[in-house]
């Protein structure tokens, strides 16, 4: 399986359109503090199932509140 | 770890759903009101969907999250339809990360969309137009709201009293009431009959059963006038009291009009159909309306429609509050937003050619 990056996590947020600077956003600090609201996760959950043709289920998504988070969850590390 | 759930109501469940309603808006809504609004429409019962969380520690489900769609019946000309407006859609705050609160909208949705023709919302500004647009509503329709002053003076008071949000001003008594009130009130058209009626009168008089079968069949799609309905959203509606007027003219035919806040000078009307819709008397009827509240002593009155009905009206007889150049400008700040009403075309819907703009829509309220 292809091995996920900060930099793939950016390009989705990118791909969603939502209304942040991807390049910008810190890795570590939660999505809601970076300008991000539900339906932004939302969009950004389904574009990455999309890109890993993995299903996320509803109880991992509490804990994926960041990049870096979602990187190490993805890469099943987390 | 905690787990995630959904499923229908059941029985009780009103208690746990008003209890999170309360706490998440500040409002003190009985659980008979609920029952009303959810249990007895004539669409029959509201689909009323619950989030819950569980834990491993095994102790029982709490209920997290909420999300209504009140049946709404709709006719189109002589078809009977069913609609359904989104409702209380809501998440406990403490579950607004830890959730994608759309994506269980998204499972609701599969299972409850094949009952309705057609889904709308009517509050559409910013975040919640987006999450009903990734919902595949559309939003081509705005609302428009008239505002019409009764006298000279009433609509530069009232103007002045909506954006210090001093409503209040209003009350008998105070400057702005008394400034409104200055100068001679129209006289009503001549040849119109109108009669005023209580929710008790309205429920016994015979022209509410007769009306809308009568004239139905000449409006597109709007939201159905029937006895049964009228009965539901006005007359027994516990959260407001409303005046129901029907109107009678030999050249202009007849028509209902159904009026809120009778008592401080500000009235709305909540509901306005006539005879022939599409006629100039259409807007002469909603003149006699705007003339009757006039001498029960409102010198404003309000109507709130979508700019795809406004045709209807004629722009020659009244001025909607965005034609104003000042609402032009405080819109141009960014004080207010516009607010559109997302519409969502289901199956069943596409397959009767039904379109999601061109209605006749009303306040759409419960």
């Amino acid at each position: 399986m292809k091995v996920i990056t900060t930099a793939d996590i950016r390009n989705a947020i990118k791909t969603i359109g939502a209304r942040v600077d991807a390049e910008a956003m810190s890795v570590s600090v939660p999505f809601k503090d970076m300008g991000l609201d539900s339906l932004d996760r939302y969009n950004l959950f389904i574009e990455l199932e999309q890109i890993t043709e993995t299903e996320i289920p509803d109880e991992a998504i509490a804990d994926l509140q960041t990049i870096e988070a979602i990187v190490k969850y993805l890469n099943g590390v987390g | 770890m905690q787990s995630y759930s959904f499923r229908s109501y059941e029985q009780g469940d009103e208690h746990s759903i008003n209890d999170l309603f309360n706490y998440i808006t500040g409002a003190n809504r009985p659980v008979s009101q609920y029952g009303w609004q959810w249990f007895q429409a004539p669409g029959g019962r509201g689909e009323i969907w619950l989030i819950e969380c569980g834990s491993d520690s095994g102790a029982g489900k709490t209920l997290i999250g909420h999300h209504g769609i009140m049946p709404v019946r709709f006719s189109n000309g002589s078809e009977s339809l069913l609609f359904g407006k989104t409702e209380n859609t809501f998440v406990h705050p403490a579950y607004r990360t830890k959730i994608l609160y759309p994506r269980f909208e998204q499972r609701f949705r599969k299972l409850y969309e094949p009952r309705f023709h057609c889904l709308f919302s009517t509050t559409g500004p910013g975040d919640a137009l987006r999450q009903r647009q990734a919902h595949g509503y559309t939003a081509k329709a705005l609302w428009v709201k008239f505002v019409w002053g009764t006298r000279p003076l009433s609509n530069a008071a009232f103007m002045v009293a909506y954006l210090s949000r001093k409503m209040k001003a209003y009350k008998p008594g105070t400057l702005f009431s008394r400034l409104a009130k200055t100068g001679p009130a129209q006289s009503r058209h001549a040849g119109v009959t109108v009669c005023r009626h209580s929710s008790d009168e309205a429920r016994e008089a015979n022209i509410f059963h007769q009306f809308w079968p009568m004239v139905k069949n000449r409006y597109c799609i709007t939201p159905s006038r029937d006895y049964e309905d009228l009965n539901w959203r006005f007359w027994t509606n516990p959260n407001s009291k409303y005046l129901t007027l029907s109107l009678d003219s030999e050249t202009l035919g007849s028509g209902i009009a159904v009026i809120s806040n009778p008592e401080w000078g500000v009235m709305d009307i909540e509901d306005f159909v006539v005879e022939d819709p599409r006629s100039k008397s259409f807007g002469m009827l909603l003149k006699s309306v705007l003339q009757w509240a006039a001498e029960s002593g409102a010198f404003i009155v309000r109507f709130t429609t979508t700019d795809e009905s406004v045709q209807w009206i004629g722009k020659e007889n009244f001025m909607c509050r965005q034609d104003l150049g000042i609402w032009r400008l405080i819109m141009r700040s960014g004080y207010f937003q516009e607010i559109k009403m997302p519409r969502k075309l289901c199956d069943k819907g596409h397959k009767m050619g039904l379109t999601d703009h061109g209605w006749y829509i009303t306040p759409i309220i419960f």
